[in-house]
């Protein structure tokens, strides 16, 4: 077996693993509603107070129970409403009128059995500068794919990833001709 | 005027000889794509203002499940591991190092997106986080972590197609594919 050849069936032998993996996985994220998106997200610094908190789950569910608590730094729970469920989102009306650390708390369980718990920590302050970037993602959510934080950091490595990306199409379109065989 | 096209052909398969081209072309559409997504969610946030929530891209405003979905991110970390790994053969000589270290930086990047689709699936996070967690998150809590990764295997990703398109003669005698211009010599 040359060295082509053997790297050949290494690649194919890891592609058939992950094939086979993804297949298991995504038989068992079958089994139902996944939760995606938490408002606020972890780690987030609002500008303004949330009028709601929210759960957003990938297909609409029916809870068989909902437990939403925003607490304060103290661990005084902020007044709120009842949970309203509109297909895949679970909201919560909650009243934050001051500035500081808050802590959103979860425990929902579907009708299926299956149970989501956790806590997102965010900050409500008026100081912060920035309006045309809110931070109500700054973190990631469950599930969520945000890749765009508001500090500098995000900027340099957009703008870095945009040049690379003109370069690689002027390369792309001022493509050397195929060699003539 | 003589066109040479010379080469010292070396025993690759067809993705790294003749059909290097094509394969390689396929494989930057893309990647080209998924950065246009990337940008133009960039582009949602910073330049029109819009809600991040709403700030999906283009398939995502069609398909929001595509923004939220780690198998889908997953899947593409996946390709482009199979695609650096598989298209490594047909570059030679400064290209080649380039590429490589775009794999290895991949590689580990590939890493970190299966242990987050395995925990996006079994609900248990790595750290006590209450979301799918990065292992490097816990050393750098940055949102933009997987931005630095997609950015510092593109990179070298770039300047590779650079090495590779434009050869150096003795490069070029190794090429097997037809991706770098016709060498002419007066």
């Amino acid at each position: 077996m040359n060295r082509t050849t053997r790297w050949g069936r290494l690649a194919a032998a890891a592609g058939a693993v992950v094939v086979v993996a993804i297949g298991v996985l995504m038989y068992a994220g079958s089994r139902g509603a996944d939760l995606g998106p938490v408002y606020p997200a972890d780690g987030a610094a609002l500008r303004e107070p949330p009028h709601q908190v929210s759960l957003t789950f990938d297909e609409a569910v029916q809870p068989a129970q909902i437990h939403i608590g925003v607490s304060d730094g103290s661990g005084h729970l902020v007044p709120s409403g009842a949970p309203v469920v509109s297909g895949a989102k679970i909201d919560k009306p909650v009243t934050i009128q001051a500035d500081g650390d808050y802590v959103l708390a979860y425990h929902v369980v579907l009708a299926d059995g299956r149970t989501f718990t956790g806590t997102n920590r965010f900050r409500v302050s008026s100081s912060i500068a920035s309006p045309a970037a809110p931070a109500d993602a700054a973190q990631p959510a469950a599930g969520g794919h945000d890749h765009f934080g508001s500090d500098p950091l995000s900027v340099v490595l957009t703008v870095v990833a945009a040049g690379s990306v003109i370069a690689l199409l002027v390369m792309l379109i001022h493509r050397p001709q195929p060699r003539r065989p | 005027m003589a066109t040479l096209a010379r080469n010292n052909p070396r025993s690759v398969s067809w993705m790294n000889g003749a059909g290097h081209r094509l394969t390689l072309g396929v494989f930057m559409f893309i990647v080209l794509a998924h950065w246009a997504e990337h940008l133009v969610q960039a582009a949602q946030i910073w330049a029109f203002n819009q809600p991040r929530p709403q700030a999906r891209g283009v398939l995502g405003q069609f398909y929001p499940w595509l923004v939220s979905s780690e198998l889908l991110h997953y899947g593409y970390a996946i390709v482009m591991l199979i695609g650096l790994f598989a298209l490594r053969d047909g570059f030679v000589g400064r290209a080649r190092t380039w590429w490589t270290v775009a794999l290895a930086i991949q590689f580990w990047h590939h890493i970190e997106h299966l242990l987050l689709l395995i925990q996006a699936q079994t609900h248990n996070y790595l750290f006590g986080a209450a979301v799918p967690t990065s292992i490097l998150q816990y050393f750098y809590p940055r949102v933009e972590l997987h931005l630095f990764y997609n950015t510092i295997v593109f990179v070298p990703m770039v300047v590779a197609m650079y090495f590779h398109l434009r050869p150096k003669d003795a490069e070029r005698e190794l090429t097997v594919c037809t991706c770098a211009r016709e060498l002419v010599r007066v």
